[in-house]
């Protein structure tokens, strides 16, 4: 960002600092900070409440700004977009796109960097999304360099572009996140990186850089997140080297020990389960893993699409070809897009 | 009669598993996912996965119980037909009153008391619905009955949660503010509705306890109406909440079934009336719509027109219900009211008749093209109609109607099947059972005729799905018919040929028929077995290759196990059972086969000659493997069923062998605790409340009773426990004892079997070369038989026991002759010990037929000692009072066999005794010897039933074999080359005839045979070759049968005599079976019951064999007897005196 718009931004947030009362909501549930924002970066957004000293809230804690005067309708947009509901958040963001409420820059600059965020969610389990959603989110990049978003942006955009087998782009964009000054998120690019090599096919690699990652003290929520993500990812290593008791323990021990509430974590931590046990010829036991998912963590779309996948070939092959049936339907409809219908088609499971 | 809505959501767990919301692992919200999607047999298995974790909370492994109960519960619901539905309702019902046994106070206490008495009236339903089934209106009474018993069960646990309920509620403030306290507030809420739920469920108790008699009979009436003022009672209390409603629509349904139309079309307005905004509601009006319109075409309201337009208007509005039950349900009132229009409506126009008919049609059609209770009728309506419409009765002319009228005669075959069988079991005169028959084929032949047709008809156009469908259809129906081969052949090419695509399931079920028909092949041809078994195996494997993991694939290993166990090939059986995968609802049930058959296996080992055996490594992995198998299966079988309830014979059955198992590994402390513990203990299994009404098969069976307690017994032996031992014993004596016509004799043949045991065990110590634990087991048993022996209060029962064990002891020390005769000592002691009591009256109450028993037993052990001249004395006392009792015959000619092989002096020369009988003994008794015996037990099976065979065919071979063995060793000690080539010759030539009289004989005798009439062959300088098997025993010993010898008597008519003072040994048979012969196994034991069993010598004691003509064993042959002794007495040279040593021993030393 240039300076004269560094300072453009500035002069608009202190514009309306007499009269707002913008919300920032922090991810570590410590409460969040009310007030006017008077300063955003790369790594901080400072909101100075209407008593008492100004509040400076590092962006790898922010879950939310609420903008004073955004328009009512887009909490419930980034509500559907948490809940997985991605299709109807795209929507909701397009139309208060339109809204006159949301000429204000700050909001602007959010609702884009969400539609790019959501897009690039949806390409994860729909390949045909990639290239929009990479565009828009390099373009809020360029475009806000210094924005809170920073880190998150190029974290999405690099995972994107993994699943575009766009490698070197993405391999780029984690290592701007790298930069970042927080362990959790270096910790999740490191994790990024490792899948990148994993799925390249360097294994050792990526099992060396998993267990650097998990080799970190974590102490808060996000760094212990991004821990089990690591775990995960080992646990993905040692099936492929066949080592599958011991990936079965690893993920064992991430279903207990991460929140019951992190979906993303624990689904995937049960279909990893399922390979396992698929691989190892336990299909009632892959079975079992793989309905984790449908049942309790339906929201994380992609992973659902996954084990719908799984499901719609394991079912054939314990005499329930009806059920097989049911989940093959299941993910065509859910996911027409999802790479994961397109290997079903093409019979490549 | 129709189900009702539950209009309660059951809430209860909810509230419970709140508490485990923070747990990593969502317990009960994954295992409600599994349920909804009606997915239970993984919701078992992740029970089961839960159980075993360690890690899993104990508070959720409490209610473990109680979720599996839901889960079975919820799966009777889509498990279909009775027979299902009821196994998954006991299930349910188990593991609830194991719940409730093991929590006591736990807050889900009253929901599980709530189930247990909703799965008792879906049990009542069940019934009543039977009752009402044409095939068993003749038993309607008891059906009845039973429904009306398990009512009221059902209601008085729900009075009991009533009780329980209110009491929660009540402890409750009257006034709790609901914004200040909304938790407590709900929890009085929730404590409410479960008092409204057991009233309401009360309610529809008496409704059902009504459904138990005829139809507007007195009794009926009067319980609708109590169940009415029940209705009404909870209505008056409740008709604010959508429960009330339901109680007022159930009252309307009361007067409807009184016949009171009006009243009941009053209250069914009255609800049509509410507000129907809330869905509850609305569900509820539907129903009653439904109701409203039963009454409209009541014959007494008539008011089909009203009807016919209601429907259709409801129909309109509500499409998205239309295939639904509520839906169908009142198509079919439609359909009715438009059928009862034209009836009722003499002057209708043609056209308009025409036209209301068609549409009748049609609707019927609809209903019958969806699953519900109105499916069949309305096909059934359909035909009526086409009738109607002059359509005619004629055959379809496209493949969708001749498949759609096939498959409807299909499913009506159950109901002819069921009409014969119910018409038998009832003891139906033939002819009402022959004509039902004839219904039942002549059904048969019409489905098969309009299937055949349908495959005619189809086209490029036919869909394939449906095409197959007819060839599966067609290929049961022909089996039923008993074409099997056309029903293997069809099924065949559908299971080759549509493996995948829209077919796979029809495909899988054909595989599946194809290879019922090869069996059904099998079991209908024993004769052509071998070709079979290949056919079904071609089969068995097409399914488990294209379907690893489906539930046919498990199906056909679990058949061809059975097969491979019929044929006595246990060893294939156990590789078919234990293939069946860990994820199959069968791998408990096929783990415990797989055991049973490697412990069969291991068993059957015992009744080989030593050359056959197999190695000691394999072996000893059949026992590994069994073991392993057996106690999976136990495991996993006691996690799928309820701590309590009746235990399965299987599982009991596994744990038998494996205690068996643990006997040899000198594990007897984890035998006891297995046979006794819980959960279900094998001792509790077997117990009756009658002993003499035992059943003759399973696991309540004299024979498997008595086996038990026999390991029992010797486990308590391993540890030395005295007195446990001494119970044990008094419980096997009142289960031997305890039967009809049993005497203490029967109790004496069990502790000679017990004996019997022991000397395998020690045997196979021997074998396996463990000489530490053999002599620790003598040691053990020494000693505790001398503690025994000691004791002040002996019976005759337990001096038999130590006689019979220290005679175990000496069977078993054969390798150590000085042990085995102080064995053998102590035994005959032991008997003498007996005889002394009895004659100076401390024991008392002993007849003649006991004390026989004991002289017969100590005959032997004067044998076994080498005391021959006692032993012969005895046994001439036993015969010169009971000279046709068999088995006496069998041990006299036993007594001279060992003498002659004994190495005395000229001993030798008694193998002719032992051979052509004589006078014995200082009494002059006469002996038959051994082929004297072995005709008479020809004569007797010649003209005896298959019963008699049964019971003698296996002394009769015995005595055969024994005469050619005697034969053989005379004729290798005869010092004379002359004679001993001729008694040699002799020797052949007897085997060979019998042989080709005997075609049919079992293997094992057959390898006797062969084995002998080679080593007569080698001894002739001749090179050996096998036995020829010829034509079948049953119809050649008939032939043969008046074929004369020089030996050959006058025809005698041959009557087994049955003396009531010793007839009590036959219904150990079984038990004989268990251990004669290696036992078998329990497995085996248990699955085939008709095998025909082992008989051993002990069975044989109140056996008479009674010539015609009194004194057939007749001078004359005795004269003959004895000059022929006289002439072979006479040694042709000084070689006699130097017997040879038998060249080789027989497969089955005389005992």
């Amino acid at each position: 960002m240039s300076r004269a718009l560094l300072a453009g931004l500035f002069l608009a947030v202190s514009a309306t600092q007499a009269l707002a009362i913008d919300e920032v909501i922090r991810k570590s549930g410590v409460g969040s900070a009310k007030g006017s924002i008077t300063e955003i970066t790369t790594t901080n957004v400072t909101v100075k409440p209407k008593i008492g000293q100004a509040v400076t809230v590092p962006a790898n804690d922010i879950d939310r700004v609420r903008w004073d005067g955004e328009p009512p309708k887009l909490n419930l947009a980034r509500s559907a977009e948490q809940a997985g509901r991605l299709q109807e958040a795209m929507e909701a963001y397009t139309e208060i796109a339109k809204d006159p409420k949301a000429k204000d820059e700050n909001i602007k600059r959010d609702i884009d960097f969400m539609m790019a965020r959501t897009l690039g969610k949806m390409a994860l389990s729909d390949p045909s999304k990639s290239d929009e959603a990479i565009q828009r989110l390099e373009a809020f990049n360029n475009a806000n360099p210094d924005h809170f978003y920073f880190y998150e942006g190029r974290l999405v955009l690099g995972q994107v572009l993994m699943a575009a087998k766009e490698y070197p782009k993405a391999g780029l964009a984690f290592d701007a996140v790298k930069k970042a000054p927080w362990a959790d998120f270096k910790m999740a690019a490191n994790s990024a990186g490792a899948k990148l090599k994993l799925v390249q096919n360097d294994i050792a690699g990526a099992l060396q850089d998993y267990e650097s990652v998990i080799a970190l003290k974590a102490t808060t929520a996000a760094e212990k997140s991004r821990r089990y993500e690591a775990i995960l990812g080992k646990a993905t290593c040692l099936t492929q080297q066949k080592s599958y008791d011991e990936a079965v323990t690893a993920l064992g021990l991430v279903i207990k020990e991460a929140p019951a509430e992190n979906g993303q974590i624990q689904a995937e931590a049960y279909i990893r389960q399922g390979d396992c046990f698929q691989a190892k010829g336990q299909l009632k036991e892959a079975i079992l893993a793989y309905l984790r998912v449908p049942v309790l963590f339906s929201k994380e779309k992609a992973l659902y699409a996954e084990s719908l996948y799984h499901l719609a070939n394991l079912w054939g092959r314990v005499g329930k070809p009806e059920r097989g049936d049911q989940a093959r339907q299941d993910l065509e409809v859910k996911f027409p897009n999802s790479e994961w219908t397109k290997k079903l088609a093409a019979g490549a499971g | 009669m129709r189900k009702h809505c539950l209009p309660f959501a059951v809430c209860g767990f909810v509230l419970f598993t709140a508490s485990f919301a923070q747990s990593a692992e969502p317990y009960m919200k994954f295992l409600q996912g599994l349920r909804a999607l009606n997915y239970y047999e993984y919701a078992i298995f992740y029970l089961d996965q839960i159980e075993a974790d360690p890690e899993t909370p104990t508070a959720i492994k409490t209610v473990l119980p109680y979720e599996r109960a839901l889960t079975h519960l919820a799966k009777s619901k889509t498990s279909k037909g009775s027979e299902a539905k009821n196994k998954e309702l006991d299930l349910a019902l188990g593991f609830l009153e194991q719940f409730v046994k093991d929590n006591a106070r736990h807050e889900l206490l009253g929901q599980a008391n709530s189930q247990r008495a909703k799965i008792l009236l879906e049990r009542a339903k069940v019934e009543i619905f039977e009752s009402r089934s044409p095939s068993n209106q003749e038993s309607r009474g008891e059906y009845q009955k039973r429904a009306r018993d398990l009512i009221v069960q059902a209601k008085k646990i729900f009075q009991d949660a009533f009780v329980q309920h209110t009491a929660i509620w009540e402890a409750f403030p009257k006034y709790i503010d609901k914004l200040a306290e909304p938790e407590r507030f709900a929890a009085r809420e929730k404590a409410n509705v479960r008092c409204i739920q057991d009233e309401y469920d009360l309610a529809l108790c008496s409704y059902w306890d009504a459904q138990t008699f005829d139809s507007l009979s007195t009794e009926q009436k009067k319980r609708l109406t109590t169940a009415s003022t029940d209705f009404d009672a909870i209505h008056t209390k409740h008709r604010t909440v959508v429960a009330g409603l339901y109680a007022r629509m159930w009252q309307g349904k009361c007067f409807e079934e009184q016949d009171d139309i009006k009243r009941a079309i009053g209250i069914y307005n009255e609800l049509l009336g509410h507000d129907d905004k809330k869905d509850a509601l609305k569900s509820l009006q539907n129903h009653v719509r439904r109701y409203r319109l039963i009454c409209l075409n009541h014959k007494d309201r008539h008011d089909y027109v009203l009807a016919r337009d209601e429907a259709d208007t409801w129909l309109k509005a509500n499409r998205a219900l239309q295939r639904d039950r509520v839906g169908l349900a009142i198509r079919w009132e439609l359909a009715r009211a438009e059928e009862f229009l034209v009836d009722s409506q003499r002057e209708m126009k043609e056209s308009e008749r025409t036209s209301t008919l068609r549409s009748a049609l049609e609707n019927y059609r609809f209903v019958n093209r969806y699953p519900g209770e109105f499916k069949d009728l309305a096909l059934f309506k359909t035909r009526e109609l086409m009738v109607k419409l002059n359509k005619g009765d004629i055959d379809p002319t496209d493949f969708d109607t001749a498949f759609g009228l096939g498959r409807d005669l299909v499913k009506r075959i159950d109901s002819k099947k069921d009409a014969v069988a119910a018409a038998e079991k009832d003891g139906k005169p033939k002819e009402e059972i022959d004509k039902l028959k004839e219904d039942e084929r002549q059904h048969l032949k019409e489905t098969a005729r309009i299937l055949k047709l349908a495959l005619d008809l189809a086209d490029s156009k036919t869909e394939i799905r449906s095409l197959n469908e007819s060839r599966y259809f067609l290929s049961y129906v022909y089996l039923l018919q008993g074409r099997r081969y056309e029903s293997a052949i069809l099924s065949e090419f559908v299971a080759m040929h549509y493996s995948k695509g829209d077919s796979a399931q029809t495909a899988q079920d054909a595989a599946y028929l194809a290879l019922a028909a090869y069996v059904s092949a099998y079991n209908k041809s024993p004769s052509e077995k071998p070709l079979h078994l290949k056919l079904m195996e071609r089969m068995g494997t097409l399914i488990v290759d294209t379907w690893p993991n489906s539930d046919r694939a498990n199906d056909a290993r679990l058949q061809l196990g059975r097969n491979y166990s019929d044929l006595n090939r246990p060893i294939d059986a156990a590789k078919w059972f234990g293939a069946v995968p860990v994820s199959s609802g069968k791998y408990s049930r096929a783990q415990l086969q797989a055991g049973q058959s490697f412990w069969a296996a291991y068993l059957r080992t015992f009744e080989l000659p030593d050359e056959a055996k197999p190695a000691k490594e394999e072996l000893s992995q059949w026992q590994v493997s069994a073991e392993k198998h057996l106690r999976t299966g136990i495991d996993k079988t006691l996690k799928e069923i309820p701590a309590t309830g009746d235990s399965p014979a299987l599982l009991i059955g596994g744990k038998v062998s494996l205690v068996q198992i643990l006997i040899t590994q000198g594990k007897y402390q984890e035998g006891i605790d297995i046979l006794t513990n819980d959960p279900h203990p094998v001792t509790k299994a077997i117990v009756v409340q009658d002993e003499s009404q035992r059943p003759k098969q399973g696991v309540k069976s004299v024979a498997f009773a008595s086996a038990v307690y026999q390991f029992l017994l010797r486990c308590y032996v391993g540890v030395q426990n005295l007195e446990k031992a001494r119970e044990t014993m008094k419980s096997l004596e009142k289960v031997v004892g305890g039967q009809k016509n049993a005497g203490g004799e029967a109790v004496t043949e069990v502790y000679k079997e017990l004996g019997k045991e022991l000397e395998k065990e020690l045997k196979s110590l021997k074998a396996a070369g463990d000489t530490e634990r053999l002599n620790g087991v003598r040691k053990s048993f020494e000693s505790f038989l001398n503690d025994m022996f000691n004791r002040q209060d002996q019976t005759y029962s337990s001096l038999v026991w130590i006689a019979e064990t220290y005679f175990g002891l000496g069977q078993g020390s054969a390798e150590d002759t000085h042990q085995a005769g102080l064995y053998f000592e102590k035994a005959g002691a032991t008997y003498e010990t007996i005889f002394d009591r009895i004659e100076n009256k401390s024991i008392q109450g002993i007849d003649s037929a006991k004390k026989m028993g004991a002289k017969m037993r100590l005959v032997t052990c004067k044998r076994h000692e080498g005391q021959f001249d006692k032993a012969v004395e005895l046994i001439s006392d036993i015969l010169a009072k009971k000279p046709r009792a068999l088995d006496a015959q069998m041990e006299a000619a036993r007594v001279f066999q060992s003498w002659a092989a004994s190495g005395q002096a000229d001993s030798w020369k008694k193998y002719k005794d032992a051979i052509m009988g004589g006078e014995i003994g200082t009494k002059k008794a006469v002996m038959w010897g051994w082929g004297d015996t072995a005709k008479r037990l020809q004569r007797l099976l010649f003209t005896g039933d298959a019963e008699t065979k049964r019971k003698y065919e296996e002394q009769y071979f015995q005595a055969r074999y024994e005469a050619s063995y005697c034969r053989q060793q005379l004729g290798l000690n005869e010092p004379q080359t002359k004679n001993r080539e001729k008694a040699l010759r002799n020797a052949k030539l007897e085997i060979l005839g019998f042989a080709a009289i005997a075609g049919d004989m079992e293997p094992d005798w057959w390898d006797k045979f062969d084995r002998l009439y080679m080593a007569i062959q080698s001894d002739l300088g001749e090179t050996p070759v096998h036995l020829e098997r010829r034509q079948s025993f049953a119809t050649t010993t008939a032939a043969t049968s008046g074929t004369k010898s020089d030996e050959q008597k006058p025809a005698e008519e041959v009557v087994v005599k049955t003396d009531d003072s010793e007839s009590n040994l036959g219904l150990i048979v079984f038990a004989v079976l268990l251990f004669g012969g290696g036992g078998v196994g329990f497995f085996f034991m248990m699955k085939s019951q008709n095998k025909r069993p082992r008989v051993a010598y002990a069975e044989m004691a109140p056996l008479v064999l009674t010539p015609k003509k009194q004194g057939a064993p007749s001078k004359a042959r005795t004269v003959r007897a004895k000059q022929a002794r006289a002439k072979q007495q006479k040694p042709a040279d000084g070689q006699a005196s130097k017997p040879k040593q038998p060249k080789r021993k027989p497969p089955t030393s005389p005992q």
